[in-house]
């Protein structure tokens, strides 16, 4: 076992454990130094990373960086995680690595551990000048390939419980081949004693014709810190869907990006962060409209309690050449205390001149007089806050069509709600 | 059963309430009459528990316990009900669970057993009926995009799901057409019974001539002036709020 301990995840550190890998430096990892080099480790005075300091959450804690994957954790159960609901497989990562042992998937999917972790796309860290994801090339030495084939809907339980104060890089890669189907309901969850913190890569092909969803689930533990990269290429006739429901870790940056890269794709973004006293969640996303006749849809609602911060920056890019495009962007947020912190950033870029797209934010309180009317009808207080709660998330949960994963996510967040009400 | 006395109450400072004494028994309706700013909308507010009055001075006694020491919500529990002069409007929330919330968290505070679901959709069908509620509203939200007289037939309804003891009707005729106000007047009539009792709070006479008040009282500058029979709401009807004004002597 190489472990090479450090105080500090800076730029030398990072170039110093690529190198103990002893791996050939081919093109990616090539451009992934010259990236690392060039924009570094994100700090506030990078707009996009303004509310998020990624350089002092680094090194908040004296994170090794992990270099050989250890794969045994002490109690894990699976079924402490499932759903009852019916399934056709269930694929269980351990702190990024495959486990066969408890996963169980239909023949048609092909699911195998990450083999090549040298691709280090440029294209996909356009409009974002930050570091992450060459970081990730240089370092991640886990993760997941998989690849659908007919139509499915799987559980992924991707479970973190770490050994000691460690920064994980895993990379992960999911192709949904022409005229195929892929759901994947996919549960975030960990248990530490130690604080670690995960990133990693999910890179999502989309055939022509596909259609995908991913509905995230973010239920880490305190000590867990996450960020989250997604990216998704749609080929013509695709629909996406991706669902971000966030109730813990202590904090969470989400980046995800949609581009299209053909006519008639349909893009479906859904996001829920509910924030209690600790955490902080940030989910930024970009769509690209490269090409005409294409519509995205996306809606991020956030509750904040008092010590809770979200954070929403989206952006719509419209190119010249994407006429009759479709987009809508809304974000609403809920500040359930005078010390809740929400920011909010929509923002549009259109080249094209034959195009629907709006955008719009809110911010506000519960509304002192809808629950004034719920108590003079022998509400109790505590009872009408959450019915004004869930009616502000429901909105959000029901885009979600599949109806079982509605009821399992509204009982997640009717819980963290009980959180919420002792924080304001 | 509702004893007020020298009853005084602020909002941001200002003294609205300046002195009132009611006494309403059992099988009563007494009708509050009185100009707009004279304290009618406040009088019925701070008797609901809204928090922005301040109460400084009196007392109100209901069944026995001391009311404004009362959640909101406790005051539901042991009895009280006002019916809003402008219902709020609830996004997302659905009437139907708004309802069987509302019903089941006053009965858990009467120590009844909730009701089975069976059981709150016939109780909520027969009740539907008495105000000719449309079905479909109770699927929407609450109060979202119902017209002004199914928002106010929505207040009589729920006040029959939850059957109080002492209702508020606070203006509850203001903005309803002829046939509305009569629906709403007959839900009152079939609800009223020789152990409960309502307060009318209105600016006409209209809704007393299907309401019948055993007592109707005039409320000018935060004091209840002058009380007498349902023929005092005629004479206002007839005459104007002036004409009580010199009567009691506030015109000087």
């Amino acid at each position: 076992m190489v472990e090479i301990e450090q105080k500090q995840i800076t730029v030398e550190t990072v170039i110093e454990a690529f190198h103990a890998r002893n791996l050939p430096v081919n093109e990616g990892f090539a451009a992934a130094l010259q990236w690392l080099g060039q924009y570094g480790i994100p700090e506030v005075k990078n707009e996009r990373y303004k509310y998020s300091n990624i350089h002092k959450e680094l090194n908040k804690h004296n994170y090794n960086i992990e270099i050989t994957p250890e794969t045994t954790v002490s109690d894990f159960q699976p079924e402490e995680f499932l759903p009852n609901y019916e399934l056709d497989g269930v694929l269980v990562t351990i702190n990024g690595i495959f486990n066969p042992e408890f996963s169980s998937l239909p023949s048609d999917i092909q699911v195998a551990p990450k083999s090549d972790f040298s691709t280090f796309e440029h294209s996909n860290t356009a409009h974002q000048n930050d570091a992450l994801v060459a970081i990730n090339s240089l370092l991640s030495n886990r993760g997941v390939e998989i690849k659908a084939s007919k139509s499915h809907r799987i559980f992924w339980i991707d479970y973190y419980q770490a050994a000691s104060e460690t920064f994980y890089n895993s990379k992960n890669s999911i192709t949904v081949p022409k005229d195929c189907q892929l759901e994947i309901h996919h549960l975030l969850v960990s248990k530490n004693q130690f604080p670690a913190f995960v990133q990693d890569v999910t890179q999502i092909a989309c055939g022509e014709n596909s259609h995908f969803a991913i509905h995230q689930i973010h239920r880490n533990d305190k000590h867990l810190s996450t960020i989250r990269h997604i990216f998704v290429n749609q080929q013509k006739n695709s629909k996406a869907e991706i669902s971000q429901i966030c109730t813990g870790g202590s904090f969470i940056r989400n980046n995800c990006k949609i581009s299209h890269l053909g006519v008639n794709c349909e893009s479906k973004l859904n996001g829920l962060s509910l924030a209690g006293n600790g955490n902080h969640i940030d989910n930024h996303t970009l769509v690209e409209h490269l090409h005409p006749h294409c519509n995205s849809d996306e809606m991020y609602k956030n509750i904040v309690a008092d010590g809770g911060t979200t954070i929403f920056n989206g952006k719509v890019y419209v190119a010249k050449d994407a006429q009759k495009t479709n987009a809508y962007q809304s974000n609403k947020n809920l500040l359930l205390g005078p010390e809740a912190k929400s920011y909010s950033k929509p923002e549009l870029e259109i080249y094209a001149d034959d195009v629907k797209c709006s955008h719009g934010s809110t911010t506000g309180h519960n509304d002192t007089e809808a629950l004034f009317y719920m108590r003079a009808r022998g509400i109790k207080e505590s009872e009408a806050r959450k019915l004004l709660m869930l009616a502000f998330a429901n909105d959000l949960l029901e885009r979600i069509e599949h109806e079982d994963l509605l009821d399992y996510l509204k009982e997640i967040v009717l819980q963290k709600f009980e959180q919420l009400m002792q924080e304001s | 059963m509702l004893t007020i006395t020298n009853l005084h109450a602020n909002i941001e400072g200002k003294e609205i309430l300046k002195g009132i004494n009611l006494s309403v028994k059992p099988g009563e309706v007494h009708a509050i009459m009185g100009p707009n700013g004279s304290g009618k909308s406040t009088l019925s507010s701070v008797l609901a528990g809204r928090e922005e009055y301040e109460v400084t001075n009196g007392e109100v006694m209901f069944n026995g316990k001391n009311l404004l020491e009362l959640a909101p919500e406790e005051r539901a529990g042991e009895g009280l009900f006002l019916a809003f002069q402008y219902p709020v409007e609830i996004p997302g929330v659905s009437m139907t669970n708004f309802m069987r919330t509302a019903v089941n968290e006053v009965r858990e505070y009467r120590g009844l057993p909730a009701l089975e679901a069976k059981d709150f959709l016939a109780l909520s069908k027969e009740k539907e009926a008495l105000v000719e509620l449309d079905k479909k509203l109770t699927k929407r939200s609450v109060n979202e995009g119902f017209s002004g007289g199914e928002k106010k037939r929505n207040e009589i309804y729920q006040m029959a799901m939850l059957q109080p003891t002492l209702s508020i009707l606070d203006e509850t005729d203001s903005g309803l057409d002829i046939d509305a106000l009569r629906i709403v007047a007959d839900g009152v009539n079939k609800l009223k019974n020789a152990d409960n009792a309502f307060i009318v709070i209105t600016h006409y006479q209209r809704l007393l001539d299907y309401i019948v008040p055993d007592f109707v009282h005039v409320l000018w500058d935060g004091r209840i002036v002058k009380t007498g029979g349902k023929e005092l709401a005629l004479e206002l009807e007839e005459r104007g709020y002036d004409h009580i004004k010199e009567e009691t002597g506030l015109l000087q």
